[in-house]
């Protein structure tokens, strides 16, 4: 029952009484109903804390008309569109309009103008510090774009990553000091040499699990440290191996040449992002989303050849990486031992952990900040390095997948908390949420819903024993004003579960059966007491609703 | 209410539907005389109108009903005041002040109206 204050008794008096009634019902005790809109307030007055609701996400939308919303511009000679655009009808205002469901793209033109830019932007004392860090943050964030290819996309937990870019980089030095080969022509030997490589490590890939494929590249890592230090040819006492051919030229000013490396591996990153969209965007990425770790045996079912795209994968980044090696070579005019050491690994581990491994951006955004932190905060000493674990700590403890992955983690949690205060809200009484609402297009259904709970709730408060003792007497004919509301709601019910009487021989007795609501579905009874007569049977099923609206 | 029991038509038979309405009318009325109290008319003064007890609902719909003859209307005077008329139900003929009361606002005047109506009913 609900709260209401019980109606105050008052004696009904039948308006057919004057034509008098067949069966004398000239009047009745009942009770003085109430305003069906206090209920109405009541119920539409939220009690609980209500939050914000709706899809909180924001699309670039303008609006246009005629051919104009569904022209596409198009990458020439395919038929791709040049962004993800969707063109509708407002469900609202049925205003045709244009919206960019994926605006990434324009993200990365943005960022990688404001990269062009930088040599403007940079401070003139910098400008040399800042220009050097820059050339060392294209190439790196080169080989963490390749790297995340292989941990993300191939999901094979390499960590000889660096020791393809440096192998390369030490023997195409070699080759160009020793036969005097042009610097143009070492990233391509670096990326047969990374070829060979990929090669080598690549079938114990397809052997080794993850941790103890980790384990056995890092060995390797450690294999090429070991024998590029010991070697006499390498100038194990050097340091590393300078004396390679460069296109950066020697007679330049210091500022020309540090302005010409900072956009070479520019260039340069912008040719590996390339490589990661054709790579991962198309199929190879898309066979490997389709098998993701621990779920091989599925996609191996399903007809997914998931080890040759993985091997594929592997080596054409190998390839990637040794090409790489070679432009390292070519730009820095040969290598240092360094990029074998365990601490690039870990650094290199670092930036795609804090960007989030799998994706393009994560790899380059974390590099942005490693490479800053490193190379231009230096009056920072030590701490340096302190900044980087905690904020690789700190990732791998509360975020899912990086910065990048902060968007979708947020969701993830908003629906959580929304779960929450649905739940919280016991009351809700068969009425929809504010929160489902958004989910559904039938409004008309919602409005139902609502309407149909307030209803229940005011006639709730109508049933009295007045009005259940008026019925006893005579359920038919005219009623007070109360008990009419109540029967018309019942007959407005829906067929589905509505009662009805069977009548057993031609006097009776009655039974109650409830229909199925369905089409060649015969009713059921409802309940194995028969009733004498129709007047007894009538009442008993009004009990029966009476009965299931309070139970409501 | 002048409904004619003789009513004829041009054809001089007798209208047997003004027959059926005066006898309607002569029930409801009867119904109307049986509910009628003062609880009833202070229900009305009281509430904004928007959700009637029964009794009153049907007291209101029989106001409603009766012949334009019969019917009263509000008439908002130029100082702000409001006042009673009564329609004359024929057209060129101008609707007629009732009584002198003049009413400040509009919801008594309404009230007025239906006292006129009660007037009417237990006078007859």
């Amino acid at each position: 029952m609900s709260d209401h204050a019980p109606p105050k008794p008052y004696v009904w008096r039948n308006p057919l009484s004057v034509w008098g009634t067949a069966s004398g019902n000239n009047e009745a005790p009942s009770t003085r109903v109430p305003d069906p809109r206090d209920t109405w307030q009541k119920n539409t007055a939220f009690k609980v804390a209500t939050y914000p609701v709706g899809r909180l996400k924001y699309f670039l939308i303008w609006p246009h008309h005629g051919n104009r919303t569904w022209d596409r511009t198009r990458w020439w000679p395919t038929r791709r569109n040049l962004l993800h655009v969707k063109g509708l009808y407002n469900r609202k205002t049925a205003i045709p309009e244009k919206k960019i469901l994926d605006r990434r793209p324009i993200y990365w033109v943005l960022s990688l103008i404001l990269l062009a830019m930088g040599p403007l932007l940079f401070p003139q004392t910098q400008m040399n510090a800042l220009l050097t860090a820059g050339a060392t943050f294209g190439i790196f964030a080169a080989i963490n774009v390749c790297w995340t290819l292989i941990i993300g996309t191939a999901s094979i937990f390499s960590l000889a990553t660096y020791a393809v870019v440096g192998t390369a980089a030490f023997v195409t030095s070699l080759l160009s000091i020793r036969l005097g080969l042009p610097w143009y022509a070492l990233p391509p030997i670096g990326a047969c040499i990374g070829l060979a490589f990929g090669v080598l490590i690549a079938a114990p890939a397809l052997r080794l699990d993850g941790f103890y494929y980790a384990l056995l590249t890092l060995g390797l890592n450690e294999l090429f440290r070991v024998f590029f230090t010991t070697s006499k040819q390498f100038g194990a006492a050097s340091g590393g191996l300078y004396g390679a051919d460069s296109f950066i030229s020697q007679n330049w000013l210091p500022l020309t040449q540090s302005m010409v490396a900072y956009y070479a591996s520019l260039c340069l990153l912008i040719a590996a992002l390339f490589l990661f969209r054709f790579v991962n965007g198309k199929r190879l990425g898309r066979i490997l989303r389709m098998a993701p770790e621990k779920h091989e045996a599925f996609a191996a079912a399903c007809g997914v050849d998931f080890k040759q795209a993985r091997i594929t994968i592997f080596l054409l980044t190998s390839v990637a990486l040794g090409f790489i090696g070679g432009f390292y070579a070519a730009q820095y005019r040969g290598v240092a031992y360094s990029i074998f050491d365990f601490q690039t690994v870990l650094l290199g581990l670092a930036m795609i952990t804090i960007g989030g491994i799998g994706r393009a951006e994560g790899a380059v955004l974390g590099t942005l900040v490693v490479i800053f932190l490193r190379d231009v905060l230096l009056e920072l000493g030590p701490w340096r390095y302190l900044i980087i674990g905690s904020a690789m700590l700190g990732v791998v403890l509360f975020l899912n997948n990086g910065y990048f992955g902060i968007r979708r983690q947020f969701n993830a949690w908003r629906a959580k908390k929304q779960g929450e205060w649905r739940s919280t809200r016991t009351e809700k009484g068969g009425e929809t949420l504010p929160e489902e609402a958004t989910e559904s297009n039938d409004k008309d259904a919602l409005y139902f819903r609502r309407f149909d709970k307030v209803q229940r709730d005011y006639l709730k408060g109508l049933i009295t024993s007045e009005a259940i003792e008026e019925h006893r007497r005579q359920p038919l004919g005219q009623h007070s004003e109360g008990l009419e509301r109540i029967l018309l709601y019942f007959r407005r019910a829906k067929l589905e579960d509505k009662y009805a009487l069977h009548r057993a021989g031609p006097q009776g007795p009655y039974k109650i059966i409830a229909f199925s609501g369905v089409r060649g579905v015969s009713p059921r009874l409802v309940d194995d007491r028969e009733f004498g007569t129709l007047d007894e049977a009538y009442h008993a099923v009004f009990m029966r609703r009476v009965h299931d609206l309070l139970e409501s | 209410m002048e409904i004619q029991m003789s009513a004829t038509d041009e054809n001089g038979q007798i209208d047997k539907d003004h027959q059926v309405r005066a006898h309607f009318d002569r029930m409801t009325r009867a119904y109307l005389l049986s509910v009628l109290d003062d609880g009833l008319i202070e229900e009305h003064r009281t509430s904004d109108g928007a959700h009637p007890s029964e009794p009153l609902a049907r007291l209101l719909a029989w106001c409603q009903r009766r012949p334009l003859s019969e019917q009263y209307a509000v008439k908002a005077e130029s100082d702000g005041a409001f006042r009673l008329v009564s329609i004359s139900g024929r057209r060129g003929q101008p609707p007629r002040y009732i009584g002198e009361a003049r009413y400040a606002t509009l919801q008594e005047a309404r009230h007025g109206v239906l006292l006129r109506h009660i007037n009417d009913l237990t006078e007859k």
